[in-house]
């Protein structure tokens, strides 16, 4: 059957090359045509619990893209006019920016801060600084006395030592495109920067328009590691085709999954390109396998016309089930992950097993076909020959298996296996560190995110909302009010949770006011009527959207704001637990508690989902695994054995991640998901040569050392290779691509340590069935291998 | 595999026909066999229910609140008299400090808003508070037992004073005309005044049968029978007067509303509005003995002192950033303690708040 494949493809292979050709022409047509961009609602599982009251109540109570601007003070404290001009030019300029919501641009200039005063006529509020500037000395300390005395600005948006002071703003979460949003704010802030302050911006739009920033730089990087592994192909294989033929099945299967995914409506995300290179990755690996495999069989030929054609033919043949056998199981281990229900881990799944599965055609077949073009298929370009010291490293790894340290690689193996799987369980769920995990600790965004959070209460919010649906007033009742007070008291006990806001904090205020402020009644009224009339006053002296953030327009439900000071899982983790603590030991009579909008929240969500998934994406890639394995080779010892070098590279891979504290988030989950099919390529082209030298009628001595030679110098060539592109990632601006790239390395290097010196060895000692036959049936006569003419 | 082989019609060498290996031994290798055909099985069996039903849900700490909170507010403060401070607040809290300046929250068993407690000695306490609460200890404070049968108005409760005296002497003032007295360390209680629609903010003990009242709308009473009569007199302002205070039978200091203060050197018959020159509200006053001046406190960290002549003040702010309002001030051995939306302690330069 194989055999029939490839005798087709290379008979008719003028046909197949224009039918790629066509095909690739098409599709790159497409290609060049999809999207780069992050969509943030791709983000959210819509189906959780979080996520749905996210959705329903972030149009009131604030969404996830909130902006937070920190205008620092160089010299003496904010009161001063020029300061207040920068901040006032900045609030007013914010209205301008798209996607805004501008009822939610807050701070000092705008409408929103202002102070409950008792009036002859009662109550009356006052804007702190809005429409003008205090005008001259007497209004700025009647300013800074406004501020200090009222605890919803001076903390909030003033800080404590009056160095600071911060605009919030939030942006409508359908409309938001994040590189335009991270220009025009910093255009905006731009204008007013000098020597005299220092501004600082964070929220997700700029976290998402930094990674934006960095495209062309990534690009850049792209374009090196390319430059890297053909110049490292070109010095090792020495042939022109041993670099082109890789790159070229790098291309056309990137054009064709580009392509297929415009079809398909897929954008592309930037901080995918890493999840690209990976697969590249495979693209040049399988390629290189047979460009090398085709050369291993031009040395047992003799000179002449029909060498390459022949060549071509016994390397697709040959390679065709383990190459496809890599292709699928990565595919397939990849698949798994659509299981997640956050839809852009689900469009990444579609994009990276359509762009792997073009690796069947685009490595698998073509690379042979255009081999078997080659006229002169002997020589080499350049006279370096690195070959020799590759093969001590082989005949290093021939020993380990055949003499009797195979017995200590197994036990080290199983050594490792052990305590790194022990150890991989410290695996973070969610952001490891403080600031964001995407940027490096010293990146701005990173710095400004620190600085804001050592200042100000929180700048990642979460809002918890307590109502009834249909039963309006309920946030009247006193029992509600009080509730929400004790809520607020019990989450601000936890260290990362600067600060909380909800209207039981604002009617205490009220009270006060109304009596003369006296405040011994600065506190909740006691009955339902007395909130209710608190409320009315309020009321009456609110702009609209004034009490937005608080309750919702019939008072049916009310939401507490809580800030945080970071966004690690675990300050999310402790806090969500602690709600339902909360929640669990005071039940309402009436109404019910919901969890949990906001950044915070929607990243709770998504947090949870991973961490309810994880066992289960691992478990069932696993599973795939085997599956196609047994199948394949009609072996169910075949499936435990290829699960070898998986566990290995996987637990070592989860503790290095454990170690470096880098966590399993919606970034790093499809890396990881893609790992697990990764793990186990080089295997599958070392241990089925090992099965075809056997079948020929080699020993075991001999058929480990062929294989090792033959498919092991494919690992070698193509692992030191990759590793060393990808290791150029560290150089990269954004921490997730450079931890990224460390990791493929590492994940490369060591599932070809483990193919090149652990199969082996377990395929010696225990000799299972599906790659030496029956026990003690004659070894084939006659036929030998076609490598040993050495 | 080997046709292809063959199709390149190769030379080679027919290759040893064993392997160098002995084979396993038969008993042994039905075991093996046995095991390697059952594993995989129970691998696969095992990932695939781990894939399915193994759903890790996460699990998060939890952290107990500190004894003060930054939402606490604490309206009363008391000296036992064994170096302990009590104060308290907000949802029935009272804490103590210890003189190692350890906190611990006693339990009070209200969760009604206590307004202001108060000691006879390192035993015996009350506090008072919203709704009428009155509680009392007799064992330094480990136990709170809430009094019966205290009189109410059917309008409003709330209780803002208590002021004791030997022999297990109190008086509480508070909303609608509530002037309340014991004389058995707060077990049982009698009206001195009827019920009206004022509402009182603070009494002077003075001696063993003198009090002195102060009250909404610059509303004055004394009382020269421990309040079975009583004499209305009349404030030089209208403000509200929020905390009265006397060092001897006729030297005393009302504060109020609007910055206002008055004295009285006549025990209490007239009063005379003495300048301070701030306008912010005066909530507590407060004779200090070791230090021989008086101090009041208010509202925005306002502080106000005047020798024992009382008739020159000087005013400031504990601290120019802390805005806090304090309705307690509590002389303590040269320093002294404020209390309200923050508690700390003063020295008249330092401002040093407690529970950071």
């Amino acid at each position: 059957m194989i055999e029939r494949i490839a005798e087709l493809c290379i008979h008719r292979r003028k046909a197949v090359v224009a039918v790629l050709a066509a095909l690739t022409l098409v599709l790159s047509w497409f290609a060049l045509r999809i999207e780069v961009r992050t969509v943030f609602e791709d983000m959210l599982p819509s189906q959780h619990e979080y996520v749905k009251t996210h959705e329903r109540f972030k149009d009131t109570f604030g969404g996830s893209n909130m902006v937070t601007i920190m205008f620092e003070v160089k010299e003496g404290d904010i009161f001063q006019k020029a300061f207040l001009d920068k901040v006032r030019t900045v609030t007013l300029g914010l209205r301008e920016v798209s996607a805004v919501n501008p009822y939610q641009i807050t701070s000092l200039a705008s409408k929103k801060l202002k102070e409950v005063q008792a009036s002859t006529d009662g109550i009356a509020t006052t804007p702190l600084m809005w429409p003008d500037l205090p005008a001259n000395a007497e209004q700025m300390a009647a300013l800074k006395e406004a501020v200090l005395r009222n605890p919803l600005v001076y903390g909030p948006y003033v800080s404590r030592d009056l160095q600071a002071t911060l605009i919030t703003v939030d942006f409508i979460d359908r409309d938001v495109d994040y590189a335009k949003v991270f220009e025009e704010v910093r255009a905006l802030v731009a204008k007013v920067d000098d020597d005299s302050v220092r501004i600082r911006i964070v929220g997700d739009p700029i976290l998402y328009g930094w990674v934006n920033h960095y495209v062309p730089e990534t690009i850049n990087l792209v374009a090196a590691a390319l430059a890297v592994t053909l110049s490292m192909l070109f010095v090792l294989l020495r042939t022109w085709r041993g670099v082109l033929l890789p790159l070229l099945a790098g291309v056309v299967s990137a054009i064709w999954a580009l392509g297929i995914c415009h079809l398909l409506g897929i954008h592309f995300e930037p901080l995918v390109i890493v999840v690209a290179m990976l697969i590249t990755s495979r693209a040049v690996s399988h390629s290189v396998q047979i460009v090398n495999r085709f050369d291993d069989e031009l040395e047992n030929i003799a000179k002449g016309a029909e060498s390459a054609r022949h060549a071509a033919k016994v390397a697709l043949a040959d390679l065709f089930r383990p190459g496809m056998l890599g292709v699928i199981a990565d595919a397939a281990c990849m698949a798994v992950v659509a299981l997640s229900p956050i839809p852009m881990l689900q469009k990444l799944t579609v994009l990276s097993v359509v762009w792997v599965s073009t690796l069947t055609i685009s490595a698998v077949i073509l690379t042979p076909v255009m081999l078997s073009f080659i006229r002169k298929p002997h020589g080499t370009v350049h006279g370096v020959d690195l070959a020799p010291l590759l093969r001590k490293v082989l005949d290093f790894a021939v020993w380990m298996a055949t003499s009797r340290f195979r017995f200590a690689v197994i036990g080290c193996s199983v050594v490792v296996m052990a305590v790194s799987g022990w150890y991989a369980f410290n695996l973070k769920i969610g952001d490891a560190n403080p600031g964001s995990p995407i940027l490096w600790p010293e990146a701005a965004y990173n710095e400004d995110s620190a600085a804001i959070n050592a200042r100000f209460q929180g700048a990642d919010r979460m809002f918890v909302v307590v109502g009834a649906d249909g039963q309006q007033d309920f946030v009247k009742k006193s029992e509600v009010l009080t509730a929400m007070n004790r809520f607020q008291r019990f989450l601000e006990a936890q260290p990362e949770i600067g600060g909380s806001v909800s209207i039981a904090d604002v009617l205490p205020v009220v009270s006060r006011t109304l009596r003369e402020g006296n405040p011994r009644y600065q506190e909740l009224g006691d009955s339902q009527a007395t909130n209710g009339s608190l409320m009315a006053v309020l009321d009456s002296v609110s702009e609209p959207g004034d009490m937005d953030r608080f309750v919702d327009s019939t008072y049916a439900n009310g939401a507490v704001t809580l800030m945080f000071r970071d966004r690690k899982g675990e300050t999310i983790r402790t806090a969500v637990a602690r709600v339902k603590e909360f929640i669990a030991a005071n039940p309402l009579e009436t109404g019910s508690w919901q969890l949990a909008g906001g950044l915070i929240g929607v990243m709770a969500a998504v947090n949870e989902v991973i961490l309810s998934g994880q066992i289960e994406a691992v478990a069932l890639a696993l599973l795939v695994l085997v599956v196609i394995c047994t199948v394949v080779y009609r072996s169910t010892v075949a499936g435990m054995l290829f699960m070898v070098p998986v566990i290995i590279s996987n637990t070592l891979t989860f503790s290095f991640m454990a170690w470096k504290g880098i966590g399993m988030n919606i970034n790093t989950v499809p890396v990881a998901a893609l790992g697990i099919g990764l793990g186990v390529d080089y295997a599958f082209y070392i241990a089925d040569r090992v099965k075809e030298e056997i079948a020929a009628g080699s020993t075991p001595e001999k058929a480990i050392h062929m294989a090792l030679h033959s498919a092991g110098m494919g690992v070698v060539v193509t692992a030191s290779v990759l590793i060393v592109s990808t290791l150029l990632w560290w150089a990269s601006s954004l921490r997730f691509q450079a931890e990224m790239g460390l990791l493929m390395a590492i994940w490369l290097g060591i599932s070809a340590m483990s193919a090149l010196f652990v199969m082996p060895s377990v395929i010696y000692v225990f000799r299972p069935e599906f790659i030496f036959g029956k026990k003690e049936r004659p070894v084939l006569a006659g036929v030998a291998p076609g490598l040993q003419a050495d | 595999m080997d046709r292809n082989n063959q199709l390149l019609n190769l030379n080679t060498a027919p290759a040893p026909a064993a392997s160098s290996l002995p084979a396993p031994a038969p008993s042994g290798g039905r075991l093996l066999k046995v095991t390697t055909s059952l594993v995989p099985w129970a691998i696969i069996g095992g990932l695939l229910w781990a894939g399915l039903f193994i759903k890790p849900a996460a699990v998060g700490s939890t952290v107990q609140p500190p004894v003060l909170e930054h939402r606490d507010h604490y309206y009363g403060a008391a000296l036992p008299g064994d170096g302990r401070v009590w104060f308290a607040g907000s949802n029935g809290k009272i804490v103590s400090m210890a003189t190692d300046g350890s906190l611990s929250l006693l339990a009070s068993g209200t969760e009604r808003t206590l307004q202001d407690i108060a000691a006879w000695d390192a035993q015996r306490g009350i506090a008072v508070g919203n709704d009428g609460v009155i509680i009392t200890t007799a064992d330094g404070g480990k136990t709170w037992q809430q009094a019966r049968e205290v009189p109410r108005s059917a309008v409003a409760n709330k209780l803002t004073r208590v002021r004791v005296a030997e022999g297990g002497r109190a008086v509480v003032v508070g909303e609608m005309g509530a002037l309340l007295a014991s004389d058995d360390f707060g077990h049982s209680w009698r009206r001195l005044r009827d019920e009206e629609d004022v509402a009182w903010n603070d009494a002077a003990l003075v001696g063993k049968d003198e009090i002195r009242v102060v009250g909404e709308f610059g509303r004055v009473l004394l009382s020269r029978d421990a309040g079975v009569t009583w004499h209305e007199r009349e404030a030089p302002v209208p403000t509200s007067l929020m905390s009265v205070a006397f060092r001897d039978a006729r030297h005393g200091v009302a504060v109020g509303l609007d910055g206002v203060v008055l004295v009285s050197e006549d025990g209490g018959e007239n009063w005379r509005q003495a300048d301070t020159g701030i306008h912010d509200h005066l909530l507590d006053i407060a004779w200090d003995e070791a230090g021989q001046r008086w101090l009041g406190a208010g509202v925005l960290g306002r502080w106000v002192s005047a020798p024992a002549d009382a008739a020159k003040w000087s005013v400031g702010r504990v601290d120019e950033r802390d805005l806090s309002w304090h309705t307690r001030v509590l002389p303590a051995g040269g320093q002294a303690w404020f209390a309200g939306a923050g508690v700390g302690r003063w020295d008249g330069k330092r401002w040093q708040p407690l529970g950071g």
